[in-house]
């Protein structure tokens, strides 16, 4: 039992900075429409300038992070405008867009490869001190992660709540309604990829700093946030939290049945079972009968 | 004669003065050479049969499609080749002929959108708007003004998707307001609605013409033209055919007879 319940809360651990992951991809993915491949890209390189500000350039772990937090947004908002904004303009469709996101996703990864190498990279660090709350037992990077990744996310939803936002969650339903209204979809769309990638970043410094990382791992984190998004809805965000929470939380249990290469799995399962029973997902629009 | 009626002169005192427009569709000419002018203040109708060219006139004219030749200004500056945030930006709305709202959200805050689009291009054009827009009660409570005005009584906090057609065409006109333009594109704004509705409907358009906007409307049914336009620019195979104060073109039998199927 207690073994039970230190893996819930290493799942719930794990489900905040999934969280994040998730919004990142979800605000992409609900906006523009668009299957962000290269998000998993994305958040591994902010993960290794995150490394190399700290090893290389010996910069203090928070300055790092607010580094690689600006680095990503800015990744973020160039790869729109220089790379899925001309897809938009010429009206390719998004199958295509998605196939040359993983495209690009690949490229960064061998580029990174190139780079960094093909083995985990990890912040040093010496023996963590842990907290002992009853039977769980916590780190205290596993704290921090809770802590930060849980205000990042806070911090986000406040934003989204500003009318402002209002239009990134309209521009993915009616685009052309939005630019008739005004609004400048360019700009728009690169604040949308700029804030994913920036939001990326925050758990992708935090794992660096706790298990490590290595160039390839952009893909499993990217079926994470996207299993996230599908399986809590796509429509509203809070849903995109309950996703990451329940992926979290039964890869971490699934440990206490079965065995830690079952994990992976955790992902797939539950988008197939949402998938079939709850298209719309956990906290899906309920639409009108004749929707269908 | 149909034939001997002239285009639409097309000075430069209008608003918004269009003149020889064109569009091809691969080996199709949609518009042969339209011109015409939109004033403040007055509502003119665009009647014709369907592929008369003036859906794709006003998609022109809003930034949606390029012209093949020809030109349109705003206050003398050229418009053509912008996109429809730009024209949007400089005053030119549009009602589009399919209903569209955003679906997943509120009817409210489909509202709120249009508000925080004119704050933003009006007041700083570089601006997201997103720390000066944070006020939502004030967005909010301007929001229910303008859905007051167009005499909503669904639930403000329904989202889009389950209002019903003519809802969602009330909707539309609420946001159109809200976008306080200078000229306004209306494609059938009664099309598939009551005549409840759409008597509703009326006093609204001509109530934006009262303001002083320039009001473009496309529409099939004569008694709404004739209730409402001042000026009638008939339309057939890309050019105009007949042009006029409402009263003078809808009386020519010819004009009723092919355009209007009368």
């Amino acid at each position: 039992m207690n073994l039970l319940l230190q893996l819930l809360a290493n799942g719930i651990v794990n489900g905040a900075m999934f969280a994040l992951l998730a919004i990142g991809f979800g605000l992409v993915y609900r906006s523009l429409r668009v299957f962000h491949v290269a998000y998993g890209a994305c958040f591994v390189l902010s993960a290794f300038v995150y490394y190399l500000l700290v090893t290389c350039g010996g910069w203090p772990w928070w300055l790092a992070g607010l580094g690689s937090i600006a680095t990503s947004a800015a990744i973020g908002t160039l790869m729109e405008a220089g790379f899925y904004w001309p897809f938009y303009r010429r009206r390719i469709s998004s199958e295509a867009v998605l196939v040359a996101s993983l495209g690009l996703a690949i490229m960064l990864e061998n580029v990174m490869a190139l780079l960094f190498g093909n083995e985990v990279a990890a912040i040093p660090r010496g023996l963590s001190q842990s907290v002992t709350l009853g039977p769980v037992r916590l780190t205290m990077i596993q704290i921090a992660q809770f802590a930060i990744c849980t205000s990042v996310a806070s911090a986000v939803f406040l934003l989204l709540r500003l009318p402002s936002f209002k239009i990134v969650l309209g521009m993915g339903e009616n685009t052309e309604l939005v630019q008739t209204l005004g609004h400048s979809l360019p700009r728009y769309r690169m604040l949308v990829l700029g804030l994913a990638s920036g939001i990326a970043a925050v758990p992708a410094c935090l794992v660096m700093t706790d298990v490590g990382m290595d160039v390839h791992a952009g893909m499993s984190y990217l079926l994470i946030a996207a299993v996230a998004v599908l399986a809590g809805g796509v429509a509203r965000a809070p849903g995109w939290l309950l996703g990451a929470y329940l992926v979290a939380v039964l890869q971490s249990v699934v440990i206490w049945k079965f065995s830690a290469k079952w994990t992976g799995l955790v992902a797939f399962a539950l988008l197939l079972a949402i998938l079939l029973f709850r298209r719309e997902g956990l906290v899906g629009l309920h639409k009108r009968k004749e929707e269908g | 004669m149909i034939n001997s009626i002239s285009p639409l002169d097309a000075d430069n005192s209008g608003i918004l003065v269009f003149k020889d427009l064109h569009k091809r569709f691969g080996d199709i000419a949609v518009l042969k050479g339209v011109s015409g002018k939109l004033v403040p203040g007055q509502i003119s109708a665009f009647v014709g049969p369907n592929g008369a060219g003036k859906t794709t006139l006003f998609q022109l004219l809003t930034g949606e499609l390029k012209p093949d030749r020809g030109s349109a200004t705003l206050n003398g500056q050229n418009i053509l080749g912008s996109s429809p945030y730009r024209l949007a930006g400089r005053g030119i709305g549009k009602l589009f002929q399919d209903v569209r709202a955003f679906p997943n959200l509120s009817i409210l805050d489909n509202v709120i959108v249009a508000i925080v689009a004119r704050q933003s291009y009006r007041d700083k054009p570089f601006d997201f708007g997103l720390v000066r827009n944070g006020r939502s009660q004030v967005l909010a409570k301007k929001a229910r003004e303008y859905l007051s005005r167009v005499g909503f009584d669904a639930n403000e906090e329904a989202l889009a998707k389950n209002l019903s057609w003519g809802n969602q065409k009330l909707l539309a006109l609420a946001r159109l307001l809200a976008g306080e333009f200078r000229c306004v594109f209306l494609d059938e704004p009664i099309a598939g609605i009551s005549t409840l509705m759409a008597n509703r409907m009326v006093p609204l358009i001509r109530e934006l013409a009262e303001a002083g906007v320039a009001v473009a409307l496309i529409e099939h049914e004569i008694t709404f033209v004739e209730s409402l336009a001042n000026d009638v620019i008939v339309m057939n195979e890309g050019v105009v055919i007949d042009s006029g104060s409402a009263s003078e073109v809808l009386s020519h039998a010819e004009t009723r007879e092919i355009c209007l199927g009368l």
